[in-house]
This record gives C-alpha cells, sequence and structure tokens, in this order.
C-alpha cells in the first residue's frame, strides 16, 4: 500500500515536472562521482530564479518566491565530467523528483521545457540557510526518468559535448515538493576559461601601485564552490 | 491536469510498478564541498556597504549576500580615496531572471583616472578563452555575461599597456572601494556603481565564477591585466579585477 501510494505521488510528480512524455524509471544511477580533473574544456554557469520556471506546457509556473540559484559547471568534455557547484538561496526542503535526485540539467532553450539529461545529487542545507553541492560527475548519464516513447532513460547517450556544442540548448534548475515544476530555473551560458591577456609591454608591471596577489579561492569562486581554477588545454 | 495525472498513474506509471518507488531509487549522495573552504580575503568593513539596509529585496538579503555576494577583498591603497563615501546605499535589486532585452552598455566613465570611453562587445575566442580588445586604446564588455539593470555581471576588459605605453586601463590599479562608475547604456539612461573591490588573481590560478559567474546582485567588474611582467612571453602574470555594485 505504502509503495503504490509512493508511486502515484512520484507518477504525478513526473507529470508536474516533465510533463506526461516522460516517468520515473526508478533505474541505479549509471554515472559515477569521481574526482576533480586536472583541467577542464569549458565553464557554464546560471542564474536561477522563479520567475523562469516553465510547467510541461511551456507556461511560466514561478517557483518558490524570492529563492535563486548559482548553478556553475565545469566540464572536461574529453573525460566526460562535469564539475558542479551550486547554491540555492530561499528554498525549503525536501526537494522532490520523479527523477532520481531533484537538481538537473535539462535539454531546452530558453522558455521551453525539456527531458533532464544529468541528475546532480540535491544541494545540502548549511547552517545559514543556504543549500549547497558541489562534485563532479563522469558518464555515461542516466536519469531515473524515461522516454514514454521509446522507454529510454532521458540521460542515455547524452555527453557533456552536448553542452559545449549548444549551451543556450540547456537549463538547469532543482525541485521541491513544494514547487515541483522547479523552485528555480537558469539558462546556461559559456564563460571564459583562464585568465584574460590584457597587456603587452610592461610598463606597469612593479609599480608601487602593485596590489597584493590574492590567493587561490579568495573571493566569490570559494563561497560559490568553484574552489579550483581551470586551465584550458590552449594558454588562455 | 487531472485527466493527465490519473493517466499517468494508471498506465505508464504502473508499467514501472514497483521500481517507481522511493524504496527502489538512490538517495541523493551526500558530497563534501569545496564552499567550505576558508577564504583568506580580508573584509574591508567599511567599504561594504549593508546590504541588508536596501529596501524592497524580494529576497533575504542578509543570507543572502553571507552566501552569494564575494567578500570584499584587500587591497593596498595607493593613493587616498577619490570617491564618495563608502556607505552608499545600494539600489534594491532583488533577483529576477536574466534578460538580454536590458539596454547594453554602451559607454564608460569613471572619473578619477579620467577614463570615459565607449565600448566595444567581446565574447569567447575559439579556445574558450575571453576576447580582448585588438585596439589597445579600446574597452569592451563581455556579451555572454549580465547587463546593466540585470543580475549577473557586466564585465568589461580592457588592456594596461601596449608594446609602446600605457593603454585604456593603465590607471586601473588606482581604483579604491567607493569610487564611482558610471556606464552609459544604449537607451540612454546612465547606470551608477561604487566600487566594492579591488583584487588581484594570478592568471594560471584565474577565479572564473568569481569574475564572470552568475550573482544576485547588478554587478560590474573591469578586468585587467597587473602583476609582474614575463618579458619572454610578453604577458603580465596576474589579472587586476575592479568589482562595484550598482547605487543608482
Amino acid at each position: 500500500m505504502i509503495a503504490s501510494r509512493t508511486r502515484a505521488v512520484l507518477c504525478s510528480a513526473a507529470a508536474l515536472a516533465f510533463g506526461a512524455a516522460f516517468v520515473p524509471t526508478g533505474t541505479a544511477g549509471a554515472e559515477t562521482m569521481v574526482a576533480e580533473p586536472d583541467s577542464f574544456t569549458s565553464a557554464f554557469t546560471a542564474m536561477a530564479t522563479p520567475d523562469m520556471v516553465i510547467n510541461p506546457d511551456g507556461v511560466v509556473t514561478p517557483g518558490a518566491a524570492g529563492a535563486y540559484g548559482t548553478f556553475n559547471y565545469r566540464i572536461n568534455s574529453d573525460l566526460d565530467v562535469i564539475c558542479y557547484d551550486i547554491t540555492v538561496e530561499g528554498i525549503t526542503a525536501p526537494f522532490m523528483s520523479p527523477a532520481k535526485t531533484a537538481t538537473h540539467i535539462h535539454q531546452a532553450p530558453a522558455g521551453k521545457p525539456g527531458p533532464p539529461r544529468i541528475a546532480f545529487p540535491n544541494p545540502i542545507e548549511q547552517p545559514s540557510g543556504a543549500f549547497q553541492s558541489s562534485g563532479c560527475l563522469k558518464g555515461p548519464f542516466t536519469t531515473g526518468v524515461k522516454n514514454v516513447d521509446t522507454g529510454i532513460d532521458t540521460g542515455v547517450g547524452f555527453t557533456v559535448k552536448q553542452i559545449e556544442d549548444d549551451p543556450a540548448a540547456f537549463f538547469t534548475d532543482t525541485h521541491t515538493a513544494a514547487n515541483p515544476v522547479g523552485a528555480v530555473r537558469g539558462q546556461l551560458t559559456a564563460v571564459p576559461l583562464g585568465g584574460v591577456e590584457t597587456g603587452a609591454g610592461g610598463t606597469a608591471a612593479g609599480s608601487p601601485a602593485e596590489l597584493p596577489l590574492l590567493p587561490i579561492g579568495a573571493g566569490l569562486a570559494v563561497l560559490l564552490g568553484a574552489g579550483v581554477m581551470l586551465h584550458r588545454k590552449a594558454t588562455a | 491536469m487531472t485527466a493527465l495525472l490519473m493517466t499517468m498513474i494508471g498506465t505508464g506509471c504502473a508499467a514501472d510498478g514497483g521500481r517507481a518507488t522511493q524504496e527502489s531509487r538512490p538517495p541523493a549522495t551526500a558530497i563534501a564541498s569545496s564552499a567550505s573552504q576558508t577564504p583568506t580575503t580580508a573584509a574591508t568593513g567599511s567599504a561594504d556597504p549593508d546590504l541588508t539596509t536596501a529596501a524592497g529585496r524580494t529576497i533575504d538579503a542578509g543570507r543572502a549576500t553571507q552566501e552569494s555576494r564575494p567578500p570584499q577583498s584587500s587591497t593596498t591603497p595607493i593613493t587616498p580615496p577619490t570617491g564618495p563615501s563608502t556607505t552608499t546605499t545600494l539600489v534594491p535589486t532583488g533577483p529576477s531572471a536574466p534578460s538580454t532585452t536590458a539596454p547594453a552598455p554602451v559607454s564608460l566613465d569613471v572619473d578619477s583616472i579620467g577614463i570615459s570611453e565607449s565600448l566595444i562587445t567581446l565574447g569567447l575566442t575559439a579556445e574558450g578563452a575571453a576576447e580582448v580588445p585588438t585596439d589597445y586604446a579600446r574597452a569592451g564588455w563581455f556579451t555572454g555575461g549580465g547587463r546593466p539593470g540585470t543580475i549577473g555581471p557586466t564585465v568589461i576588459l580592457g588592456h594596461v599597456d601596449s608594446k609602446t605605453g600605457p593603454a585604456v586601463f593603465f590607471r586601473l590599479r588606482e581604483l579604491q572601494t567607493g569610487v564611482q562608475i558610471r556606464l552609459g547604456l544604449a537607451d540612454g539612461t546612465t547606470a551608477t556603481y561604487a566600487i566594492s573591490a579591488v583584487d588581484k588573481y594570478s592568471k594560471d590560478d584565474f577565479p572564473t565564477f568569481a569574475v564572470y559567474g552568475a550573482t544576485p546582485r547588478d554587478t560590474v567588474r573591469l578586468v585587467t591585466c597587473g602583476g609582474e611582467f614575463d618579458r619572454a612571453a610578453g604577458s603580465y602574470l596576474d589579472n587586476v579585477v575592479v568589482t562595484a555594485e550598482r547605487i543608482a
């Protein structure tokens, strides 16, 4: 009885979150948690807000009022690895989704619904009240949701290279029991890798104006969980 | 929607049987977050406006600022502060969706260091690095980031020098907290910001998300080169990053 009731809830959640085309599979996760690679081939960020949430019919369905999330991703497409640093403010647990977890990258442009491709561990509530998570996942991926037409998990066949090829075609979000369609959602945008080459003459070096060099991690990167810096194959 | 739910529960979902139960699902994995690292940057309390005084925010501003705003990094002042009081009240900017329809920045003015320039547009190189102006006298904004009036940082890049002498952002390192920056916008309006931090980062360990990453506030970042100059490579070893928050 309990399992039946739970199944009904999950299926309801599936309909709310992803639409009738997708249902939970309950399959075990295929992706693996891995250590952070030595280098990355791309980086993406998304500012997720409640007003970006779209229901399966493509209708704006505002999520948790006042909430927002910062979703930073670094990718090594050669290894099919994606590292995530996620902070979400202003939401209330529990998380809820028909997928394996409730925090995802979906494939769809801004203003459109689309299937999940990667399911990330849900952020964990911190003493401050914010929810945070970080780590790295290596494909192949599964989401725990299948396409009803194909019977195939929506993560199967997906590689992180697809994000590099067209980041605007992907969004990230997290779902809660209070906002099963999505508490916050944001479209991915590519950000540069490495430092900026904005000097060529050496005339500004060694002057009294020099600022102290900040150690790695000082600043927003640490608070957002970025932590480790990026090293592009090509010199930045 | 009710019909849809009933259909799912009675058909597709039922086909999954007991597998679609909570018991069969792997729980979310608890993982350590690098956010637990302790920033070593010193706070400049007087330069950090009290964001909780910003009226009209729709979020818990106090909590939000602890987690999502960059700490105010230490700097080594070389000139007396030339800007306004550092207690300037920030303009409320409750979170809303990033917008590509907000007016683009078209000019940059920093009176204290004599900058008054029109802006060009910049993107990513084929290798994924930041595109920089080919003209050392010009500054440009990264179009993949935020825009004034929306959340996310508006990032503006300019050279500190060329092979023949100082360039557009040569005096950027003179800036201090509290100094005002003005961005002229495509709609004819002006957005004003107050500097909250001047930082320097090694290019080898450049904190991409600290500079370009999403923010819950209307923020501007000015970026140029600094530090030691590697003459063999023809490149500075560090980047100077000036961060400013919207005040008007």
